[in-house]
Parts: structure tokens; C-alpha cells; sequence
């Protein structure tokens, strides 16, 4: 018969099955724990990605521009898989038969895509065709319709010329489109998650056919995105980009001539009939173009543009050419040597000369070439900024003397609410020639609404116009001389004057160096130009999104750390379990062993069958453990999830199982396993043989060398170090407060566990006797200090789980009550994002107007409703203030988006909000009394605000710290973190000054963010009232309250989770406390015996067991929950800290505690010590 | 008479049925007298005397020391009635490890109300009495086997108990250890004028008791007169 040593082991294991399933249970749970932790870090990465492939389903890269742009590119790039599309945010809207709003999704997302998109043969054929619009689950819920029902998308309609700038149009805001819902995709329909922007939302979605919005845009071939599943398209992509994909135009003598013959030669015969131009060209410009035959055909008038209108002109369909594209093509005119002139062609809404006054006249700003070629003479000194020169045309009521002040009267260039007029005075210092081949209307870029109408009279200005004023000399002069402006500055100051963040020219003229240009040399210009333009300003650009947001999923918060050093004391107190229960299930076998050892077995032989039996034991466990840690992800998952204050992580949150993550937890737990059990096979067998065969505990009863003395030196080193931690400089980085939490929390509750072991030995020396409980007591803490390792393992298992549970409880976050000015809330009731921005902001009474004026819009086939609603709201709305913020769209900040954010949302501060102050800060970098200043454009830097938690945990930065943001030109722009916020409603985003936004984001128009000053009493009502008057914005209308609640939910799901992972400890404690209070009353089965023997009763011997281990229980929580005080001491954390909560947890874990040691000590009742005396 | 037994049966109930122990054993003993007992493995000694001091209980029969009942008590009172009227003295010593030599005397007396300081100095009276004046302060596993022994003894008399029982008190001693406890425990018995029974194997050792019964299968009978 062969008998291998495998087979001994596994006899021997399977013989002494009861200890070794304990041992394996300690194994499973501490498995289970660490490898638990790292499946959810897995989890949360691993459905991040597949939300990831859901939103993109085919789409790897994608132009996302932040303008319309020429269709016709997509079919350049040749590439099949490219296909065109619009992609806009948008509301949607459910209205009833009178065009009252029903329902609404305030933030949609409108796709409109070819049939390519669906690469499906069904939906392919079904779309082609399609005269209506496919929703999604998500947004057929929302609005709660189903198919062959009508929506409304509310879009903000495209704007070439700035909506801010005066000849912006601010009425007609909101493109209204009507379209029948044809079907609805459901959740389980690939298409249905479609999202190419950053978030974990599936956002409610409406398919459109491309065409077909297109066309209800008015934009016939014009898209702003292209889609694609290739890559390394984006040098030919920029190769195809044209200036007029920028809104420029180039255009040169022919170009005009053609212009002009395809503005107005109806017939298409070269040649402009009378009846095609009279009243469309100036007058007197006519003869100037007619060839000698007496017709205007394109020969003769490219003739007159060549003679005497000979440059090319940059325009923009901006109006204004923006800085940056006019500070290229100025570098590249230097670099070509050319001879240019920059214009600035404004409108003044008069020219007062005494009493005389021409109203609504075009001036232009120019510069010494342009004054030169006009023929203005200057002498040295003069200063062209005070000078103007006025047109001389006959009619003029304007006659001024050489130094007569003229006065111009004009709207200022940016406008946010009412226009406002403001008058300037000038130097008259002469007469421009009324020479139409001199000075020519093209000066002036079109504009829709002017330069386009017949007469003056009929102009349809954007801004405050009066028809009455206008004479007939004006009407004269509009047909003589049409856009020829009245009257011209100097450049530089028409630009100080009529500059703004859009632009400071309406064009560039470049002239020829000889008499002609050379030939190509438009095409070589604006070649050159547009190697110079970075089309990355524009969104331009190929993005990887699939790359970009497959790192943002996997560069988020590290949840495996997070979890892993959340768990860090769980695991600790399993591996302690596995420590404790193989140290009992040993100590029974000492007797064995010491005989084996006494047989001749060396002490290595036998560690070694020891711990090839703990080994065993291990593997197993740790197989098992793995199980199980799959089940206890899936419980903490399910955790976070039902925790979560939206639906979004229940959508996508899923269990992932990497291999790699189980190899990992496999090798950890079995590598901390067999540490555990190899340090106490070791100090098994390196006891005495003798005491061994006696049955002796690995814990002699003779003190060992280490003295109270040495053990509280010990003890205080680590106190003094663990204090010491606190003084560590204070920081915002959230790592090192990580490492001051554990570190101090660690080293007091290590210096806890010298004290006690202090202390263990100072009782051990307590003279048993007495009577009563005093007597008991005695031989209660004398059986405490007789284990003093088995006691010191179950305190540091009780004080770990305490340390979690009490060193979190402090950071939950309470709904704060205060809500007033320095609260998160700031003292703001209502907190309301829109869509499309709001130009003129809602502050103040033309605020509450807009809003008024949206309820009736809202209303707009129910008169009478629209009246009622009016009047209700007037009354709650009469104290609301309001405060409007700009914004710039980015990635969500807060940490509800676990996708890591690289461009953050931007909110621009006013001043008002800025001088107001308020809300709570948890830091600034100086100390003022109202930190806004701080924003203060005056500042060196660009400072900003953002919360505490956002900068800490997603931005991973901190106070006084820089961050790069890119600005709207995708240049890097440095921001430095000044104040931090606590528990505001600016957890999605970071604030800055309104001044330093706007030169970040010039493009950016309105205001989409706004907060609200409303009496609580009427906030249902004020709250109606800002839905549904901004509901053709797409109003989203939060209580502030009810955000900084759902951000403080999120805080509060992981920090309950956390205690989770600390009550999970305290019960694996308890399980310790409980094995070694069976141990005890096993092994002292006979102590106990006597004891009754003795005369003890029954309830003497349960009260020394239960005092013995209720003061082990009592003293390793309370290390515990010291150490975890002294752990918070530093940070900083809710204001309320709930101390009572605290008590009752403490007090609730001890009692817990102490059930299980009833429940273990009630066999006690019943177990006949005598027998087991007797039997010894 | 102090101690009256009357009429006490024991049964075990085995997978076999029932085993007789004890078969309706009747002993009278007066306040200072002493008694050894003997007999073979099994006989039934041990178990007799268990239920003597009130740690089993027998199937049938009665007991009366100084005219108590144990068998009548309810726990409490038989605990009660093992802390202050029996003192016992096991086979093995049964010492307390975690406790002192002086601490494992003084046990019995936390459940009592006899003034500390007395108490104490009862028992290193007893230490003395019993030969360990100088090993008080030591743990048992410092001892020797009869030493430990005779602190277990010392430990048994603390209360001054009416009645002390040994069993087997020198079956893990040698001949002169052995010796040595049972001439102790006659000595202190007649120091302290309580009964003492003693269960024992040893013939030799029985012979210093002027009293002998022998236990055979449940059934106790007379033995030959010491003498």
C-alpha cells in the first residue's frame, strides 16, 4: 500500500474538516472581499465601456463642427463608411390641438442622418422616403406618445451674424419644426442609445432624415457633422475646406461682376435688363457699367470692376471677420508683400451736424491707404481718431466748416438686452467726392433686411428703427448711391467704437502690387489662408470619440483603488479571521503535534505538513472565495445602483468578470493566506515539545520578555506619529488627505493595539479575588490577558470594521437645511438650464417679461388660458430675482458622470452675481469677505470656482492649482482654482468671470444658466412658470435644493457602501469573537467544570465568559472608532457631524456584538462542564 | 449522623438500554468521620460521589448533609450548596492556568462574603498547611504534580466545607506523592472535623483510613476493617 505525502495532507485536512472549513470559510470571505473590491472597479470601468460601444454602435470618428458647412465635402472624401449629418441639441415637444404645450424634453438630441446611418436593410428602406421622425424609448417616455403622433422640436435657428452683436437678429430666435413620430425605437434596439456626446445618459433621441430637416432649416445641403467608422481622414478633410466653410469669402473684380449678374440677371442672358436692376443698383452707378452700346453686360462690367475696383475683398457672412481668422490673413498679406486695407463699415442711426440730421446712414471706418486712395489729406499732426469726412452728395443737409463738430449717433456693437444709443463727436476735416467709381456701395457687406431692400423706408432692421424720420433725400440718396456710406472715420477709431468680441472689420481689401493681380492669384491667397486657418478652431476636426471616450471610461475615478482601500480593512480583518481561526483550529492539534515533534519529526518537517495543509485549505478557499466574490460584487453593485439618484447607472451598470481580475485576486488572497497561516504554523511547532503534548496554547501563560513598559513606548510612538499626521501641512489634494485619513487613522489604531496589548499585560497581574462581581471581573480580565495574541487579533478585527464605519460616517452628507445666502444653495430656490440661449438673460423686469412672454407663446391656441396662466404667474414672479450665467456646453463635472471629463462645462459669472456673493466656500486662496472677487477680471490670473468634490475626485486638481481649458479657438488657456465650493449646485461645472468667458468663448451668445431668488412660499408656482415660459428655450427647471440633495446622494451611496464594506467587517469581528468564545468554551469546557464544581452557577460562569469577551468587544471598538476620530480630525467634512448617530452606532455594534457572545454562551445552559470534567 | 444516603440508584441510558451505575447505595456518615472508598474502573465510585456533591443527579434516592437536601435544590442553591458545604478534590488538580497558586485557593471564595482580608489570609494559612507557603505566587505550570495536587486541596478547604471528596486525588502521583496527599488530607480532615470520602484504587493508600467500603458494580458494601 503507497502512501504519498499528498495523501497524508489530505487525510489529515479531511480528519480535521470541522477547523479546516472554518479556516476556509476566514479564506473565502477575505477572497471574496479584495477580489470583490476589484470586480466592482472592473465593473464600473467594463459597463463605461460597453456604453461606450452602445452610443457609437458604428461611429469610431466624427466631425462635430460648431457651424454649418458644405455637404458636398462628404462626397470629396470619397470614403463609403463617411456619411453627413446634422447633430444638434434640441427640445422636444408634445403640443395639443390649440398649441398649448402638453409635454416636453427639454434637452434632446436631434440626429439627422442619411439612410447609410442605419446599416441595417430594414431601417434603411424604411427611412428612405420617411417624411417624419424616429424617437427613441427614452423619448417617446418622456413625452409619453407613441407613434403617428406629432412633436415639435424646438431648435435655435442658424445665425450667421453674432445674435449679440447689433445687427444680430434677437426676435426670431426658435426654429419651430413639426414632425410625425413614424416609430419608436425600443430599449433594446442598438440605434436607440445613439450618443455622440460624453455622459452616461442615453439621451432621449429623434432620428430625422437628413433632407428633411435640412430643408425645415432652410440650410439645402449644409451639415455640421460627419460621421464615420474610418480613421486618418482629416488631412484630406482639410484639404476640402473651403473659406466659405469658414464664412468667408474671397472675392475679387470678376467675382463682383458675377455676384451682380447673379443677384439680379433673372433671365440668365449676360445681360441686366432695366426692369432687373432699376431699383436694386445705385443709380448712379448704372451709366458707369453700361458699355458703349448702352447695355450692362458682364464684359463691360467686369470691365468697370477691373478699371476701377480692382482688389479682392475678405468678407465674412459673420459680418464681422472674427480676430483671429483677420489676424491670418493680415500675417499672410505681410508674407505676400501685399498692399491691403481693413474696413469697418457701421450704421449710425444719425449724422448731426447743428440741428441737421440724416438718419440711419452707413459709416465706414478706414485706414491711411483706403483715405489715401479716397483722396483724404491729412497734415502731421493731426490725429485721424477725431476726424470724419462726409460724402459730398448733393442733397446733404450736412454742411459743416472745417472743424465743426460732427456728432454720430449709434447703437453700441455688443447688445445684451435693449440696444443702447450712444453719440460721439468729431472734427469735420473735409468732403469725400460722391464719385461712385471712387467710393463704391460694396464697402458695405450685405446684410438681409437693408441692403437688400429697394427703399429705405422698407428696411427691416434688427434693431429699434423708425421709418418716420427717413426724407425723401434719404430715399434719394438710398437709390442714387444705395450702401455708399455718408460719411468715414479713421479705422482705428471706428474699431475702438464698433469693435467687439466678434470682430473688429467687415472686410480686407487686398490690391495688386502692379496694376493687375497675377494669375491665380485668388486660388494661391486663399490656399494659403487656409493653411493658416486652424480648423480645429471650428470643430473642424476628425475625433476619435471612440478613442476619447474609451479613455475617459477607463480614466475616471479609480474605483478598484477606491474600493480595494475602502476594503483595505475588510480584507485586513478577514486575513486576521484566517489568523485567528487557523491559530484555534492549530491550537487544538498542539497535543499532535508536540507528539509528532517528540517522535523525531524536525520542526520544519512538521511547519511544513502544516502549512501544506493550510495550503490546501487555502486553495480551496480562495476558489471558492472567487464564487463568491462574483456574488458580493453583484451585491455591491446592486447597491450603488439602487443608491443612485438617477436611472442612469441602472441602465448600465452590469457584472464584468475579467480573467485577469480573478488570476489577480487568486494569487493576492492566496499569498496573504499562506503568509497568515505560515507565521502561526511557525509559532506552533517553535513552542516547547512539552507543552505541546500537554496540550498547551501557543500563548504561554508566563509573560513573555516584552514588558507593559516597552509596549506602551511602542504605543505612544505610534500615537505621537499618528497625531502627528494631522499637523501635515493642510492640502486640497485629495491623495494626501487619503494618506493623512489612513495613515493617521492606521497609526493610532495600531498604537491602540500596543496600549492594549499594554494593558493585557498590567490586568494579567490583577490578583483574582474578591466577591461578587468584583471577584468575577477579576477572573474575567485574568482570562482576557491569558490569550493576549487570540485577544489582541479580536480587537484588531472589531477596531478595523469600527475604524470604517465611524471614520465614514462623518462625510455623509445631511440635506442641509440652511438654504440661505452662504449655503450650497447659495439663498437660490430655483436653479434653471435652457437649451438655446437666452439673449438678454432674465434678469430684472424685461426678464420676467421674456418669461411672460413665453407662457403665452406656450398658450398660443388657447387665448384665454395663455391670460390666466399670464396673470397667475405675474403675481409670483413680481419679487423673483434672477441671475443669468453664460455657458459654455462641455462634460458633465460632478460625479454622477463617471466617465472622466476632459471639457468641462464653463459658466460665466456677471458682475452682479459676483458683487452679491454668497454660497459656501471650503476654501479660497485669500481669505475676503466675499470671495467672488476673487473672480474679479482685474486678477492676474484667470481664476475660477469649482466644488470641492468635483476638483477632487473627477478634475483631480485642487485649490490654488492650474487647470488648461481650451478656449473656442482650441487654444490652451490657463485657469487657477481659487475658491472651492461645499455642497453647492456647482458640482457639473467651473465658474469664471463673465469677462474672461467671453474672451475665452466670443461665440458664445446668451445665457443658458440662471438662478432663481424666489419666495419658498411660491416655488411650485415660480418653478411652472419658468417651465413653461422658457419651454421653447428647453428649459430644465431644478430646485437647488433638490440638486445639492441628488449630488449629496451620490456622496452618501458610496460612504453607505463603505460602512457596508465596515458592517461586513464588524460581522467578520463578531464571527472572530464569536470562533474564539466557542474555542474558549470548548477548551475550557473542563475550566468551566470545575468551576461549577466549585460552586458557580450557571450565570456566574455566562457572566465571566461574557465579561471577559464584552471588554475585548468593547476595547476593539473603541480603538476602532478613536482611531477613526483621529483619522476625520483633519479633513474636512459635514458640518453637522452626527454625533448622536455616531453613539448609536458605536453603541449599536458593541450591543451586536455582545447578542452574538449570548447567543454563543447559551449552549453554555445547557452543556454539562462535569462530564467534559470528568472525561478529561 | 451528617451525611445520610439513602437509597441511591443511577442508570445511563445507552443505545443498549439501561446501565445500572449505582444500585440503591445507603451510607451514613458522622461530622468527623472519613471514609475511603475502592473498587475496580467502572464500579461507580466516581459517579457516587458526584452526586454526593451535589455535580450529578441520581435517578433515585435521597441525601442529606446537616439536614439538606441537595437532591431537592433547585441549581442555584445546589451551586450554593457546592460552594460552602462540599469541597472537591479531582483526580487531576484542575488548577486554573491563568491564575496563581494563592488565586486558584482564593476561587471558590469569590462566590462568598467572608471578608477579603480573612479570606486571604485563610488561604495562605492553608498554603501553609498544605506545604506551598513559598509557591503562592507561582502558576501552576510552575509546580509539580503533587504540588499541584495539594494547592488543589488547599483550594477544596477554603470554604471550610462539611464535606470533602476526593477522587482519585493521587492517581497521577507517585508512590510518594501519593502518599504524602492522602496523609494530608486525613491531617486536615482532622484539623477541620468535616467528612471526607475518598475514592481511591490503591489498597495501601485506603489502609490509612480507619473506615474502607469497596464499590462493586453499583452495589457499596462494607470492606474489612482497616485494621
Amino acid at each position: 500500500m503507497s502512501f504519498s505525502l499528498g495523501q497524508f495532507v489530505v487525510n489529515t485536512a479531511r480528519f480535521h474538516l470541522k477547523g479546516n472549513l472554518a479556516v476556509l470559510m476566514g479564506i473565502v470571505i477575505a477572497t471574496a472581499s479584495l477580489t470583490g473590491a476589484l470586480l466592482v472597479g472592473d465593473s464600473l470601468r467594463g459597463s463605461l465601456a460597453d456604453t461606450v460601444k452602445n452610443k457609437l454602435i458604428w461611429v469610431n470618428e466624427a466631425v462635430l463642427a460648431q457651424r454649418f458647412f458644405n455637404e458636398q465635402i462628404v462626397v470629396k472624401l470619397g470614403e463609403k463608411t463617411a456619411i453627413p449629418a446634422i447633430i444638434l441639441k434640441a427640445s422636444i415637444q408634445v403640443r395639443d390641438d390649440q398649441d398649448c404645450l402638453v409635454t416636453q424634453i427639454s434637452s434632446a438630441q436631434v440626429v439627422a442622418v442619411p439612410e447609410e446611418f442605419w446599416q441595417d436593410a430594414g431601417k434603411s428602406a424604411q427611412w428612405k422616403n420617411l417624411k417624419g421622425a424616429w424617437l427613441n424609448h427614452q423619448a417617446a417616455i418622456g413625452l409619453k406618445i407613441s407613434e403617428k403622433q406629432n412633436v415639435v422640436l424646438r431648435i435655435e435657428k442658424p445665425s450667421a451674424i453674432p445674435r449679440e452683436s447689433f445687427l444680430g437678429n434677437r426676435e426670431d430666435v426658435v426654429d419651430s419644426i413639426t414632425l410625425e413620430v413614424e416609430k419608436v425605437l425600443d430599449r433594446s434596439d442598438k440605434y436607440a442609445g445613439f450618443n455622440l456626446f460624453p455622459g452616461m445618459d442615453a439621451p432621449a433621441t429623434i432620428f430625422v432624415p437628413l433632407q428633411l430637416l435640412q430643408e425645415k432649416l432652410g440650410i439645402t445641403s449644409k451639415i455640421n457633422s460627419i460621421l464615420t467608422s474610418k480613421s486618418g481622414m482629416q488631412d484630406k478633410f482639410r484639404s476640402l475646406l473651403t473659406l466659405s466653410d469658414y464664412e468667408l469669402t474671397f472675392k475679387g473684380p470678376e467675382d463682383r461682376a458675377l455676384d451682380l449678374f447673379a443677384k439680379f440677371d433673372r433671365d440668365k442672358n449676360q445681360v441686366l435688363e432695366k426692369r432687373e436692376y432699376q431699383g436694386k443698383m445705385p443709380s448712379k452707378l448704372i451709366p458707369l457699367l453700361q458699355s458703349q452700346a448702352g447695355t450692362i453686360d458682364i464684359e463691360s462690367v467686369q470691365k468697370f470692376f477691373r478699371a476701377n475696383r480692382n482688389y479682392y475683398s475678405l468678407e465674412s457672412s459673420q459680418m464681422l471677420v472674427s480676430p483671429n481668422l483677420a489676424q491670418k490673413a493680415d500675417d499672410l498679406i505681410q508674407e505676400m508683400g501685399l498692399q491691403s486695407s481693413q474696413i469697418m463699415v457701421y450704421l449710425a442711426n444719425n449724422i448731426q451736424e447743428k440741428n441737421n440730421v440724416v438718419p440711419y446712414s452707413v459709416i465706414a471706418g478706414i485706414d491711411a491707404t483706403l483715405q489715401k486712395k479716397l483722396g483724404v489729406k491729412l497734415a502731421a499732426n493731426d490725429k485721424p481718431g477725431q476726424k470724419i469726412w462726409l460724402l459730398d452728395w448733393n442733397e446733404s443737409p450736412l454742411k459743416p466748416a472745417l472743424g465743426d463738430l460732427v456728432s454720430l449717433e449709434y447703437f453700441l456693437p455688443e447688445v445684451v438686452g435693449k440696444p443702447i444709443e450712444k453719440k460721439d463727436s468729431f472734427q469735420f476735416a473735409g468732403y469725400i467726392p460722391a464719385e461712385i467709381n471712387l467710393v463704391d456701395p460694396e464697402i458695405t457687406p450685405d446684410f438681409p433686411g437693408i441692403t437688400d431692400k429697394l427703399s429705405l423706408d422698407s428696411w427691416n432692421p434688427p434693431f429699434p428703427y423708425d421709418n418716420k424720420r427717413i426724407k425723401p433725400r434719404d430715399e434719394k440718396y438710398w437709390q442714387d448711391f444705395r450702401s455708399v456710406p455718408k460719411a468715414f472715420i479713421d479705422l482705428d477709431a471706428a474699431k475702438n467704437l464698433w469693435g467687439s468680441r466678434f470682430g473688429k472689420i467687415t472686410s480686407i481689401r487686398v490690391y495688386p502690387t502692379n496694376l493687375s493681380f497675377p494669375d491665380g492669384f485668388a486660388a494661391d491667397f486663399q490656399a494659403r489662408l487656409l493653411k493658416l486657418i486652424d480648423p480645429i478652431s471650428v470643430g473642424f476636426v476628425f475625433q476619435d470619440l471612440r478613442a476619447r471616450f474609451q479613455q475617459s471610461s477607463q480614466s475616471g475615478t479609480d474605483f478598484s483603488g477606491l474600493f480595494v482601500g475602502f476594503s483595505f480593512f475588510l480584507i485586513l480583518s478577514a486575513l486576521i479571521l484566517v489568523a485567528l481561526l487557523f491559530r484555534l483550529h492549530l491550537e487544538r492539534r498542539a497535543s499532535q503535534v508536540g507528539t509528532v515533534l517528540a517522535l523525531g519529526a524536525t520542526q520544519k518537517q512538521v511547519a511544513h505538513l502544516l502549512l501544506l495543509e493550510g495550503l490546501l485549505v487555502a486553495g480551496l478557499g480562495v476558489l471558492l472565495g472567487l464564487g463568491v466574490a462574483c456574488v458580493y460584487a453583484i451585491g455591491l453593485l446592486q447597491y450603488l445602483k439602487s443608491n443612485w439618484p438617477d436611472s442612469s447607472l441602472q441602465q448600465i451598470l452590469k457584472l464584468h468578470i475579467p480573467f485577469k481580475t480573478l488570476c489577480m485576486g487568486f494569487v493576492l488572497a492566496f499569498i496573504m493566506s499562506a503568509v497568515a497561516i505560515f507565521r502561526t504554523s511557525r509559532t506552533l511547532v517553535k513552542t516547547s515539545v512539552m507543552t505541546l503534548i500537554k496540550g498547551g496554547y501557543l500563548d504561554s501563560t508566563v509573560l513573555n520578555s516584552k514588558q507593559p513598559l516597552s509596549l506602551l513606548i511602542y504605543g505612544s510612538l505610534f500615537m505621537i506619529l499618528g497625531f502627528g499626521m494631522l499637523f501635515l501641512p493642510s492640502s486640497q489634494d485629495h491623495e494626501l488627505k487619503a494618506l493623512k485619513f489612513f495613515g493617521a487613522g492606521g497609526l493610532v489604531l495600531t498604537s491602540g493595539l500596543f496600549f492594549l496589548g499594554a494593558f493585557l499585560r498590567y490586568v494579567y497581574k490583577i490578583m483574582v479575588f474578591g466577591h461578587g462581581l468584583d471577584g468575577l471581573a477579576r477572573l474575567a480580565l485574568r482570562n482576557m490577558a491569558r490569550n493576549k495574541t487570540r485577544s489582541l487579533l479580536t480587537a484588531g478585527l472589531l477596531s478595523s470594521a469600527a475604524f470604517l464605519i465611524i471614520a465614514v460616517e462623518p462625510f455623509r452628507k445631511e440635506a442641509d437645511s440652511n438654504t440661505g445666502k452662504n449655503s450650497g444653495t447659495g439663498g437660490f430656490s430655483i436653479v434653471v438650464e435652457t437649451n438655446i440661449p437666452v439673449l438678454s438673460g432674465l434678469d430684472g423686469p424685461s426678464g420676467i417679461e421674456t418669461i411672460l412672454d413665453g407662457v403665452q407663446k406656450s398658450n398660443r391656441g388657447n387665448p384665454q388660458r395663455a391670460r390666466q396662466q399670464v396673470d397667475r404667474f405675474k403675481n409670483v414672479l413680481k419679487d423673483v430675482k434672477v441671475y443669468s450665467l453664460r455657458f459654455n456646453p462641455g462634460d458633465d463635472a460632478s460625479c454622477l458622470n463617471l466617465f472622466a471629463p476632459s471639457k468641462p462645462r464653463i459658466l460665466g459669472v456677471p458682475n452682479s452675481l459676483q458683487q452679491r456673493g454668497g454660497f459656501l466656500f471650503s476654501a479660497t486662496t485669500e481669505p475676503l469677505e466675499n470671495p467672488w472677487k476673487l473672480l474679479d477680471s482685474s486678477n492676474p490670473f484667470v481664476n475660477a470656482f469649482v466644488e470641492k468634490n468635483t476638483v477632487e475626485w473627477m478634475i483631480h486638481s485642487g485649490l490654488g492649482k492650474d487647470y488648461k481649458i481650451q478656449d473656442a479657438s482650441g487654444k490652451d488657456e490657463l485657469l487657477k482654482f481659487a475658491g472651492l465650493f461645499q455642497g453647492s449646485v456647482f458640482q457639473s461645472e467651473i465658474l469664471i468671470g463673465e469677462s474672461q468667458f467671453l474672451k475665452f468663448y466670443p461665440q458664445q451668445q446668451g445665457y443658458q444658466y440662471f438662478l432663481i431668488d424666489a419666495d419658498s412660499k411660491d416655488l411650485s408656482e415660480i418653478e411652472e412658470a419658468f417651465k413653461i415660459g422658457l419651454s421653447d428655450y428647453g428649459a430644465k427647471v431644478s430646485k437647488s435644493k433638490d440638486l445639492v440633495e441628488r449630488f449629496a446622494s451620490v456622496e452618501n451611496a458610496y460612504l453607505s457602501m463603505f460602512q457596508g464594506l465596515g458592517t461586513i467587517g464588524l460581522l467578520i469581528g463578531t464571527m472572530g469573537v464569536a470562533a474564539v468564545l466557542a474555542r474558549s468554551v470548548w477548551e475550557r469546557r473542563a475550566e468551566l467544570g470545575l468551576l461549577s464544581a466549585l460552586g458557580f452557577t450557571q450565570v456566574d460562569v455566562v457572566l465571566v465568559m461574557l465579561l471577559e469577551h464584552a471588554l475585548l468587544l468593547f476595547l476593539g471598538l473603541g480603538i476602532g472608532t478613536l482611531a477613526a476620530l483621529v483619522s476625520v480630525l483633519p479633513l474636512e467634512h459635514s458640518t453637522a457631524t452626527r454625533w448622536g448617530v455616531l453613539a448609536l452606532l458605536q453603541g449599536g455594534m458593541f450591543f451586536f456584538g455582545l447578542m452574538v457572545c449570548v447567543a454563543s454562551l447559551w449552549s453554555i445552559r445547557t452543556n454539562n462542564f462535569v462530564a467534559a470534567m470528568r472525561k478529561e | 449522623m451528617t451525611l445520610q444516603v439513602r437509597q441511591i440508584r443511577k442508570e445511563f441510558i445507552t443505545r443498549s438500554g439501561s446501565l445500572p451505575v449505582l444500585c440503591g447505595i445507603d451510607l451514613d456518615l458522622d461530622s468527623d468521620k472519613s471514609l475511603a472508598i475502592m473498587g475496580q474502573s467502572g464500579s461507580g465510585k466516581s459517579t457516587f460521589l458526584h452526586v454526593l456533591g451535589g455535580l450529578d443527579k441520581p435517578s433515585a434516592g435521597k441525601i442529606l448533609l446537616d439536614g439538606l437536601d441537595p437532591l431537592a435544590m433547585n441549581e442555584t442553591d445546589l451551586a450554593h450548596y457546592r460552594n460552602q458545604k462540599v469541597g472537591f478534590v479531582f483526580q487531576d488538580h484542575h488548577l486554573l492556568p491563568q491564575c496563581t497558586v494563592l488565586e486558584n485557593v482564593l476561587l471558590p471564595s469569590l462566590l462568598g462574603s467572608t471578608p477579603k482580608v480573612e479570606v486571604i489570609q485563610l488561604a495562605k494559612d492553608l498554603l501553609a498547611r498544605v506545604g506551598l507557603e513559598n509557591r503562592m505566587d507561582h502558576m501552576p505550570s510552575e509546580l509539580s504534580g503533587g504540588e499541584r495536587q495539594r494547592a488543589a486541596v488547599a483550594r477544596a478547604l477554603i470554604m471550610r466545607p462539611r464535606l470533602l471528596l476526593a477522587d482519585e486525588p493521587t492517581g497521577n502521583l507517585d508512590k510518594r506523592n501519593a502518599d504524602n496527599i492522602m496523609r494530608l488530607l486525613l491531617k486536615l480532615h482532622e484539623e477541620e472535623k468535616n467528612i471526607l470520602i475518598v475514592v481511591t484504587h490503591s489498597l495501601e493508600l485506603a489502609k490509612l483510613f480507619p473506615r474502607v467500603m469497596t464499590m462493586d458494580d453499583g452495589i457499596l458494601a462494607q470492606a474489612v476493617s482497616s485494621n
